[in-house]
């Protein structure tokens, strides 16, 4: 190694003096708090209790034995594993539909993005009345088409599901406007480049300029939807309250539940550390996969 | 595609998306009793409300703290915005710009904890909040998500679309640091700045756990959350009230998106170059 | 006028591969420097170097009296041109040429009149509204180069600024900046690929390789008098026709062709006498048919292959017997791909398919089985 440069050091100076803002946050927000999850769940520590204990990884046996836990998880799995392909489609194929259509753009690119800008429970309210098995409007068209009726979020066959709709619906407009950012941003001549090099269909065209030149915003798109979908949460909390049969109890729910109604924090911090245990599983897979389409760039 | 059959689809598709708000929209203008009343069968009345009426917002403006709690919201929506779009700007340009030792550390960890959903760490940062004597306070509502690591990923990215050659440029044009950020890379970066404020500005909108658990004081509480407690699963909930409520919450969102929107596709720099 | 040294400068990116070897360099108050040399042999990274963009590893860089190794760029009074310009996109050109003025604080009046001295000066005057964005490459080229001459700086790096222009616009620009240049009079530091262009640009040149300096000196004394293969081979329209040779007795041997020592001068017979293996070099424009000269004894014979037109000459491959068996080695001497045809350069229009060809003794290049060159070394002192 050469020694650092006088003017090196002043280089380095300046990009810590910048970072440091994010470092202290990202040190206070991020790291402190998992530590100390990680340290709660080793313990027995309840909430407005004085006493807190040692407890081992008993926390975690007790979550390795709890049916209920493995139901969240596999709920919320399946959950993230509809919401993302779906919102992440639809947003894409939304934003396509959309794009170079001049002067209504701005009306579908707001039609798109109000759910997202929805108070949420109001909207739970909506969906809810939508979804009713009797006086429902879902239920209504089904009826009119004789068709058998459905209690979506009642039936714990289609209450999860449903929830899976509603989360769509929800995170698809964010996703069409990144998309239309990214649409934007791709050079007009690379689409007459593909036409002189035999790209006939439109399909012709999205595969091979489109697709590759949008892979980063795909990642990013991915990342934040899968991010908004494992926290899936307002209509366990608002509608379902888990019910029925646990066929919408969610991670997120279950932690909010154990944390802040039994006050057992020892047992919501091991849940935390599972949870973060898989998203960093998922995170890997995807830095991977995601690094990898933009070397192949 | 056909064209009539792409106009088709996209009207309906947009339809599809709008539907549930219009429908609450409708409904903040029903009366109570015709809430049900149509229910049962098929109609227009169904969807439209029979005789509209504008009681229910009204009755929302004699709620005593909606006014107070949806300033609550769209302030934090700016402070949010504006405090993440600044962190995430010094960050991105260190990310970008500058060498210094754990550059590479802090960028992993970035991109790390960019999978990570705040709200599932919500009980412990509750600790950290409530350490600092900022529960039940407006600083202590925003603190947890004043960092961004969306934002940092989205504005590092677009610096690092910006070419060197402009702030080796301006820096010879006798530029200093923060000139160069300021007059060569801030207005290149114009479209993932907006993007970057309007998206943290309507995440507070989807708020809900975070300021249930830290804001326990009506009068500092967020309008999305109050109108929740408006539903009260033991009495009859004046449904009416709580959609005129959520028109009302929505509509400052609405607002903001419909002026920045058409920013969000400006188009990248570039250096008038070839 | 401020000359420019620097004392053995050092800079690599990745430690253990070095993009700069110890570099010295020195140009003189008013001296229009050109640096050449293939691509990734470190000109950008000397040229940032000296701006300040880049932090030097080791060494001094000198401008005028003043030492700048540590200074800021924005306090070192050097302006630059870069390969794609680097206008700013968001500006007007009139913002443009005014961003340096602005930087300085200069009164709003001030700025006003330079820009429009400047505007006038390169022909801007109808374009000050413009965004780069709506401009020609020959006239973003102009911007740039208001840019730089704006604020009037001690020394100008200009980094391939005309690789982006065509053929008959980078002649005549460049005819601009040598005007310029001499107008102004301010030291400039010039990168180029082009060897026509470094050629005719430059008061002297600097031909680098792999960050180290192979020769330094006026065009026409590095096309003379090349300091090695490498050098020989990067000036002139084609490279050297390169033969390896032998010194048996007193003649140069080169396969059946050979040459006397006696008719060579006299420093290079010096040199070449207790020599075994040799490589020669001959300018394809120095070759002539033989009945054109008068006393020659080095002769080529061979069959042409192939003819290129270029303008009024014509380039005639050819395969001679005394065709190099090394290419490969030479090749790697060079920086180049070198094949074994040989090549002739002349203003003839027909030819024949049988070639003879003779050069001037003088005029042959002499060099080791190194490739450094035998007799006659170019280089001046840095
Ligand atoms: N920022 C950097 N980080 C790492 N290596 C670099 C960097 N910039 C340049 N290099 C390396 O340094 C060497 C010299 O690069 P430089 O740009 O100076 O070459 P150059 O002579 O200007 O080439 P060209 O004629 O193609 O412009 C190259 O091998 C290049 O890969
Ligand atoms: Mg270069």
């Amino acid at each position: 190694m050469t020694p650092l440069s006088a003017q090196k050091r002043a280089e380095a100076r300046v990009g810590l003096m910048l970072a440091a803002p994010a470092i202290l946050l990202l040190v206070l927000l991020v790291v402190l708090p998992v530590l100390a999850t990680a340290g709660f769940s080793l313990t027995d520590y309840r909430l407005g209790t004085q006493a807190i204990g040692f407890a081992g990884f008993d926390n975690y046996a007790a979550l390795w034995n709890d049916p209920r836990f493995w139901q969240s998880v596999a709920n919320t799995a399946t959950y993230t594993l509809i919401v993302v392909p779906g919102s992440v489609g639809l947003g894409l194929g939304a934003a396509l539909l959309i794009e170079s259509r001049g002067w209504l753009k701005p009306f579908y690119r707001v039609a798109y993005f109000l759910p997202v800008a929805s108070t949420f429970i109001a909207m739970a309210i909506v969906w809810e009345f939508l979804m009713n098995p009797s006086v429902g409007l879902f239920n209504q068209i089904l009826a009119a088409l004789g068709l058998p009726s459905v209690n979506f979020l009642g039936n714990p066959q289609t209450a999860l599901y449903s929830m899976a709709a509603i989360g769509i619906w929800e995170l698809t407009g964010f996703n069409m406007v990144l998309f239309m950012a990214g649409l934007s941003a791709i050079p007009r001549d690379l689409y007459d480049a593909s036409a002189v090099d035999g790209a006939e269909s439109g399909w012709d065209r999205f595969r091979m300029v489109t697709w590759p030149m949008l892979g980063p915003t795909t990642f990013f798109v991915v990342i934040i939807t899968m991010i908004r979908a494992v926290r899936v949460f307002e209509v366990a909390a608002v509608i379902t309250q888990g019910r029925p049969e646990g066929a919408t109890e969610v991670l997120l729910y279950s932690i909010y539940v154990q944390a802040f109604q039994y006050f057992n924090i020892g047992y919501a911090a091991a849940l935390i550390v599972v949870f973060l245990a898989v998203t960093a599983l998922i995170a890997l897979a995807q830095a991977r996969f995601g690094g990898q389409r933009e070397a192949n760039r | 595609m056909k064209r009539p059959l792409r106009f088709m689809l996209r009207l309906v598709l947009a339809a599809l998306f709008v539907a549930p708000i219009l429908l609450a929209l409708a409904a903040s203008f029903r009366d109570n009793s015709d809430m049900y009343r149509y229910a049962g069968s098929l109609s227009l009345w169904t969807f439209l409300p029979a005789e509209p009426g504008i009681d229910a917002y009204r009755r929302a403006f004699t709620l005593p703290l909606l006014q107070t709690q949806l300033f609550n919201t769209v302030l934090l929506g700016f402070v949010m915005a504006t405090g993440t779009t600044v962190s995430s700007l010094l960050a991105g340009y260190a990310l970008s710009r500058f060498r210094f030792r754990g550059r590479q550390a802090l960028f992993l960890l970035m991109l790390f904890t960019l999978f990570i959903p705040v709200d599932v760490i919500l009980p412990p940062l509750f600790f950290v909040v409530r350490d600092l004597g900022l529960i039940d306070s407006f600083w202590g509502l925003a603190l947890p998500f004043i960092f961004s690591p969306i934002g940092v990923y989205l504005i590092r990215q677009a610096i690092e679309e910006v070419p060197r050659e402009l702030d080796h440029a301006a820096s010879l044009d006798g530029a200093g640091l923060w000139e160069v950020l300021r007059t060569a890379i801030l207005p290149n970066i114009r479209g993932a700045l907006i993007a970057c404020w309007l998206m943290h500005f309507v995440f507070v909108w989807e708020w809900y756990l975070w300021p249930l658990t830290a804001m326990r004081s009506d009068d500092g509480q967020l309008a999305q959350v109050a109108i929740a407690s408006l539903i009260d699963p033991l009495r009859s909930t004046d449904y009416a009230l709580v959609f005129a409520a959520a028109i009302l919450t929505i509509l400052p969102a609405f607002v903001v998106f419909a002026i920045l929107q058409r920013f969000l596709t400006s188009s990248q720099a570039t250096t008038g170059g070839k | 006028m401020h000359k420019l040294v620097l004392r053995s400068v050092t800079k690599s990116y990745a430690a253990g591969s070095a993009v700069l070897k110890p570099f010295d360099l020195v140009a003189q108050a008013g001296e229009l420097v050109v640096l050449v040399g293939p691509s990734g042999c470190g000109k950008s990274t000397l040229l940032k170097l000296i701006a300040g963009l880049e932090k030097l590893d080791d060494g001094q860089i000198l401008l005028g009296e003043r030492d700048i190794t540590n200074v800021e760029p924005r306090h070192r009074r050097i302006a630059m041109v870069f390969q794609n310009y680097a206008l700013y996109p968001h500006l007007s050109v009139r913002e443009n040429l005014a961003y340096p003025l602005r930087r300085q604080k200069l009164r709003a009046a001030d700025i006003v009149l330079k820009v429009s001295a400047v505007a006038r000066q390169l022909r801007l005057d109808e374009l000050l509204d413009r965004r780069p964005s709506q401009l020609s490459g020959g006239q973003k080229q102009r911007v740039a180069m208001g840019r730089a001459i704006i604020r009037e700086p001690d020394l100008f790096l200009l980094d391939e600024p005309l690789s982006n222009l065509d053929a008959a616009l980078r002649t005549h620009v460049r005819g601009e900046i040598r005007d310029l240049q001499r107008r102004l009079g301010t030291t400039m530091i010039y990168v180029t690929h082009d060897q026509v262009e470094a050629q005719t640009l430059a008061d002297r040149l600097v031909i680098m390789r792999n960050g180290e300096v192979q020769q330094v000196g006026p065009p026409q004394e590095i096309y003379e008098r090349p300091a090695n293969i490498f050098a020989a081979a990067f000036l002139g329209t084609a490279p050297p026709n390169f033969l390896a040779g032998r010194i048996v007795d007193d003649r140069v041997e080169i396969g059946q062709a050979s040459l006397p020592l006696a008719d060579l001068p006299g420093e290079c017979r010096t040199a070449l006498a207790g020599r075994e293996q040799i490589y020669v070099g001959l300018r394809p424009e120095m070759l002539r048919p033989t009945c054109d000269l008068d006393r020659d004894h080095f002769v080529l014979r061979g069959k042409v292959i192939r003819r290129e037109i270029v303008g009024n000459s014509q380039n005639v491959h050819f395969r001679s017997e005394a065709g190099s068996a090394d290419a490969a080695k030479l090749s790697a001497l060079a920086g180049r791909h070198l094949s074994d045809e040989l090549v002739w350069t002349t203003e003839r229009a027909g030819t024949d398919d049988a070639v003879e060809l003779g050069i001037r003794p003088e005029s042959i290049l002499f060099f080791d089985t190194d490739g450094v060159a035998i007799g006659a070394h170019g280089s001046d002192a840095l």
